[in-house]
């Protein structure tokens, strides 16, 4: 026997069978707190029946190689089995944990050698040795772990009695220095995954309660109007920016479709600063450039202004009966609503006007139209615009295009097609770039 | 690979030029959230020290403006404004004209041509 680690492991315990019955006693030490605590590391490593992996198997194989040998095997000892991480010239994926081999080689912190298997008590009625497929030879070193637990092995294996030199034995415990390695790799690498999903999940639920407390619940009942609004989130981590809103407003509705520049949790405040700001102010007697007046004031006066501004379209409608449905509309620094006529032309509605909550002598105007029954208005925010066009596209041709043969539907259904038009981008780019929110009124006949 | 490229978007980046009191700022690629506080910085980094007369952005080879984007625009005239230089936009009929139509904020900016 030419193992040093042997010999002085013998010189230690005197004799094989002394050594042997050592082994035997502490093989199976179940409710044992050292094993209990060497299974919660293994069980950490979440390598137990995990499918093959390339990093694993070039060592065996190298392993094999470099030694000559024709089985190479890296183990991780389980309560009851040995699983094989990789096996180089066998053909099993795990073995029951019986002493002798790897289950004895990680019951000490050194190179566990038998020359001649079949010959040696401590082995020559393990099932490997006893049974199929007869090895004779088997030496193996601790995979130990950097908390000090020795997990499983790297071990090496031949149908033949034989010997090993010290520098084998050498390189053997290199080779699962390697294999120990990888499995770090591959752990901080799991818990990275692990880390990244739960706070993208954290952060999706985060931003799906804000979005929901931003958006209306269920529409009001707006006799004479058909109004559908519809807004999709680009990035589902993030809060949006896009915001609308159809308020039951002093005899009219409201209509409105915002977009606040920005995202995350404060551009969801200022969201909700211009959400709720606009309500109360159309609780009053109102006009949408007055409210769109105020609500710039309201802006430009609170603790973030300068940082933060917001583009809203805001009409106020109202049904004439018989006769479809009255207008008036207010922009700030928001894309024209587009208007759909019973003859298919599509026309821009309102005027330009600034930025909301910016610039502190911003000047807003009312535009005032009328819906015959049957025509619609579409009001939109870039995002929306963007997402129809394509990216960096100053136009609106699509969007017209789309539109153009809806008159006659039902706001739902101009709503489904323009939901499939952003479906069709989003599956272009990947996903939408930016948030998109519109509202589709039609004048009911 | 960088996604923009795949994309034949030309990478962001800002060129500043000081000479003759105006300090020009000329943005390449696409000025959007990610990319605004970038040229704040860039700007803002080369007016230290610098007293001009007048600051340009040049947004005559700028692909894509958006409304994150304006906010940068906005950004750099408060710097501009800060050191009593005069603010102005160098803009290419287009996207970027189109948009700061829409955001009525045409009548807000002064305008140069572009350095021919």
């Amino acid at each position: 026997m030419s193992s040093p680690d042997v010999v002085a492991r013998r010189g230690r315990n005197g004799t094989l069978a002394g050594a042997h019955c050592m082994t035997q006693t502490r093989l199976r030490p179940h409710g044992d707190q050292t094993e209990m605590r060497r299974m919660a590391t293994v069980r950490r490593y979440e390598i137990l029946d995990a499918p093959p992996e390339g990093a694993f198997d070039e060592i065996t194989q190298l392993t094999a190689g470099l030694l000559h040998v024709p089985i190479a095997l890296m183990t991780i000892v389980d309560s009851d089995r040995i699983w094989f991480v990789s096996r180089y010239g066998l053909e099993a994926d795990q073995v029951p944990r019986e002493s002798g081999l790897c289950a004895s080689t990680i019951e000490q912190d050194r190179a566990w050698v038998i020359n001649d298997a079949a010959a040696d008590p401590r082995t020559r009625d393990n099932p490997l040795v006893a049974g199929e497929p007869g090895l004779r030879f088997y030496a193996g070193v601790p995979l130990r772990t950097r908390d000090g637990y020795n997990i499983g092995t790297l071990c090496i294996a031949d149908f033949a009695p034989r010997s090993v030199s010290d520098q084998a034995i050498q390189t053997l415990r290199q080779l699962a220095g390697m294999a120990l390695n990888e499995l770090e790799l591959r752990l901080t690498e799991l818990e990275r995954l692990h880390l990244a999903s739960e706070r993208r999940r954290d952060a999706e639920r985060v931003a799906a309660t804000l979005q929901e407390s931003l958006l209306p619940g269920a529409l009001p009942p707006t006799p004479g109007l058909d109004i559908v609004a519809r807004y999709h989130v680009a990035n589902s981590e993030q809060v949006g920016g896009d915001f609308y809103d159809v308020v039951d407003a002093d005899g009219a509705v409201a209509l409105v479709v915002g977009d606040v520049c920005g995202k995350g949790t404060q551009a969801a405040a200022m969201t909700g600063k211009t959400r709720w700001s606009l309500r109360t102010l159309l609780l009053d007697a109102w006009t949408p450039s007055g409210a769109l007046n105020r609500l710039n004031q309201v802006l430009v006066r609170s603790a973030d202004a300068g940082e933060r501004y917001c583009t809203v379209a805001l009409a106020r409608a109202y049904a004439l009966p018989g006769t479809g449905v009255g207008l008036t509309l207010s922009l700030g620094g928001h894309p024209h609503p587009l208007v759909v006529r019973a003859g298919g032309s599509i026309e821009h509605a309102g005027r330009t006007a600034p930025i909301i909550g910016y610039f502190p002598d911003a000047t807003f105007y009312d535009t005032e139209l009328t819906l015959a029954p049957g025509e619609l208005m579409i009001l939109f925010t870039d995002g929306m615009l963007e997402a129809v066009q394509g990216h960096g596209s100053s136009e609106d041709s699509r969007l017209r295009t789309l539109l153009a043969p809806m008159i006659g539907s039902c706001a739902r259904v101009v709503a489904d097609r323009l939901d499939d038009a952003l479906r069709t981008s989003a599956l272009c780019d990947g996903s939408l770039r930016d948030d998109a929110a519109y509202l589709v009124l039609r004048a009911s006949a | 690979m960088n996604p923009e490229v795949d994309r034949g978007i030309p990478i962001f980046h800002v060129q500043c030029v000081t000479d003759n009191d105006a300090t020009r700022a000329i943005v390449h690629g696409e000025l959007d959230l990610d990319t605004g506080p970038q040229l704040v910085s860039a700007l803002t980094g080369a007016l230290a020290g610098q007293a001009p007369k007048s600051v340009v952005i040049d947004l005559h080879a700028t692909a894509f403006v958006d409304s994150s984007g304006l906010r940068a625009l906005l950004d750099c005239r408060r710097a501009a404004d800060d050191r009593g230089a005069a603010y102005q936009l160098c803009v290419a009929p287009g996207q970027v004209s189109r948009l700061l139509q829409v955001a009525g904020l045409t009548d807000y900016f002064d305008y140069v041509a572009p350095v021919p």
